[in-house]
């Protein structure tokens, strides 16, 4: 059954989320935005999707693996996203597949993502950059959502998505949607345009793997700066390091782009240059990761379009790379 | 038009063999962005295109290319940029063929609003704040020069941009440390900047770790310090680096600061003759030393 919230329920309706989890929705955050913890009287900012990614909530840019033992015990809410994009909350699933959907189960990762709440909000108007449709996604996908939200005059139309979204709109019990609200709902998602269908994906995988050592690489990452923007504004981009300090064991956000990620002990770097850290960032998305656990690792928000320096278009290098061929 | 001009002398110099590759600006995938062609047939050069989404500083990828003979498109900032690298013995002059361009000066995207048009002024509303204060290299190094060679120079010690730097300790401890919380460490600036060709970066030793990897506003200061220092009489204000930031830190305010006092302490102005010596290579008795207790 779809049900209404009403934009003038809002605030009730956070506030008691945040007493059972630890809220967080978009706002201001670091002189951009992002998702930050929910408090009584911030600016909704839930017409626009974030620019830093949800996946800081799940995977910190630090955090702390081991630590001797302050013999306090430690207690948290679990973690509720509120209006979150479908691109960021397919990019969390994606990142579960990766780290509690395998053995070895990621401790600290599955910790944070127990029983968190992810209440999504659907996206009508896709940006230029946007292109989850071409991955798989959409603007109204429910991967990874527990609730749908589609916005409405007055509110928002909501559907579960999960049982947990069941649950919860249950025991909300918001009002339930009128037959023109549920209308509107549907008419926003049949005028959604699909986003970006120009790269075709299909087989590409095939493709990539039989074209590791293709010349095309030379030129594609010719335009490269080599900095880290793509990577650490992508919502499925994952790789770290761990650190040892004198007090705890550190895991850190890492990323391919940079030398000293492959960087051996012996001083021997198997990723010289540009073109292999280009190479192993568009083969990580669009082969490895669909050949092992199909589905690509990414999720089309577009991101790293909007932020690239120098305009290096993932969907152009998709295209070149013989996706549209 | 300075476009067209351009497309016929890459395309030239490609065909007759004077140069293996031309790097220049191409249409990007967004509106007020470009994006950077490595030309290297006299189609290519078709593609170029120059206007004021033009900003990314084409001298960054000179020092990669050790063989081949190069051409590449400058505005007045590039330029400078080039002279440090051929003073720095980076770029072999001989093999680097630049073309200026007359620039109007360049969007920043974060100041750009959909709508603006190119044509007419519109677009100054987003003009980069490096470009307020543009200034040629004094030595002409060009292969040739496209479009009236006009451009103001201004002091430069009217250059530092009105920050916090110059308040007093606390206020400035601030602004500082507000701007270091926004840095993610992506490193965009190092990357977009012409003066930062080192192959290995002290952030990118492990042994011993300079930086820690921790994502803290300590760790960023400590990188966008030593940053500014290696920069110091080497910086030629182009804003690449503050273009760069995906995160709108004002890097400017920085490197301003450290140029004026490379022109207060020691009369020293960056980018302007490839064969003067450089400010940290060379000494003179008459140096100011008024810093040292």
């Amino acid at each position: 059954m779809a049900r209404f919230l009403a934009r003038s329920a809002l605030d009730e309706v956070l506030a008691r989320l945040a007493r059972s989890y630890h809220l967080h929705w978009p706002g201001k955050l670091r002189g951009k935005t992002g998702y930050i913890p929910w408090q009584a009287g911030q600016e909704s900012m839930l017409d626009h999707n974030p620019d830093a990614t949800v996946k800081e909530l799940f995977l910190p840019r630090t955090e702390v693996l081991m630590e001797f033992d302050d013999g306090q015990e430690k207690t948290s809410r679990p973690l509720a996203v509120f209006g979150v994009r479908p691109c960021d909350a397919r990019a969390v699933h994606l990142l579960d597949r990766v780290f509690v959907e395998q053995p070895p189960v990621d401790g600290p990762y599955q910790e944070r993502r127990q029983g968190a709440l992810f209440i999504g909000m659907a996206c009508p108007q896709p940006q230029m950059t946007c292109f989850c449709s071409t991955v798989g996604g959409g603007p109204f996908d429910t991967v990874g959502l527990d609730v749908l939200l589609t916005p409405v005059d007055e509110g928002w139309v909501a559907e579960a998505a999960s049982t947990a979204g069941e649950e919860y709109l249950e025991q909300e019990a918001w009002p339930e949607a009128t037959k023109e609200q549920q209308a509107q709902a549907r008419a926003e998602k049949d005028q959604a345009r699909a986003v970006a269908e120009e790269v075709e994906l299909e087989g590409l995988a095939k493709k990539l793997e039989a074209s590791f050592e293709a010349p095309v690489w030379e030129r594609l990452h010719e335009k490269c700066l080599g900095c880290a923007v793509c990577t650490y504004y992508c919502p499925t981009c994952h790789c770290f390091d761990v650190t040892d300090t004198d007090k705890a064991r550190l895991r850190t956000w890492d990323s391919c782009m940079f030398p000293l990620f492959t960087l051996h002990t012996s001083g021997h770097n198997p990723r010289l240059s540009g073109k292999e850290r280009m190479r192993q960032r568009v083969m990580h998305k669009f082969c490895y990761f669909p050949l092992r656990l199909e589905d690509h690792a990414c999720v089309g928000c577009g991101r790293c379009i909007e932020l690239c320096p120098v305009n290096l278009d993932i969907r152009q290098v998709l295209a070149e790379l013989g996706g549209c061929l | 038009m300075v476009q067209e001009q351009l497309r016929k002398e890459a395309a030239r110099l490609l065909r007759e063999g004077e140069v293996d590759v031309f790097i220049g600006y191409a249409r990007g995938s967004l509106p007020a962005q470009s994006t950077v062609v490595f030309a290297r047939s006299s189609e290519d050069a078709q593609e170029l295109v120059f206007d004021p989404t033009c900003h990314p500083n084409l001298a960054v990828y000179l020092p990669r290319f050790k063989k081949e003979r190069v051409g590449v498109v400058v505005k007045a900032c590039d330029a400078r940029a080039l002279v440090e690298l051929i003073r720095e013995r980076q770029v072999d002059p001989d093999k680097v063929l630049a073309i200026g361009v007359e620039c109007p000066g360049v969007i920043d995207r974060d100041r750009w609003e959909e709508g603006m048009s190119l044509d007419d002024g519109e677009w100054k509303e987003a003009l980069a704040v490096a470009c307020e204060h543009c200034r040629l290299p004094a030595v002409d190094l060009f292969h040739c020069w496209l479009g009236e060679k006009k451009v103001a120079v201004e002091e430069a010690d009217a250059q530092v941009s009105s920050s916090p730097i110059d308040e007093d300790s606390e206020e400035r401890y601030r602004w500082f440390s507000a701007e270091m919380e926004k840095c993610i460490r992506c490193y965009a600036c190092r990357q977009a900047c012409p003066a930062c060709y080192c192959p290995e970066c002290f952030t990118d030793r492990s042994h011993p770790d300079w930086v820690s990897p921790v994502h803290e506003p300590p760790e960023a200061m400590l990188f966008h310090l030593v940053r500014t220092l290696h920069l110091a009489g080497r910086c030629t204000d182009c804003g690449a680096c503050a273009r760069a930031c995906p995160q709108n830190i004002n890097l400017l305010a920085l490197h301003r600061r450290m140029e004026a006092e490379a022109v207060r302490r020691f009369g020293y102005l960056s980018g302007q003759d490839p064969d003067a010596p450089s400010l940290l290579g060379s000494f003179s008795k008459d140096d100011s030393d008024d810093f040292i207790k």
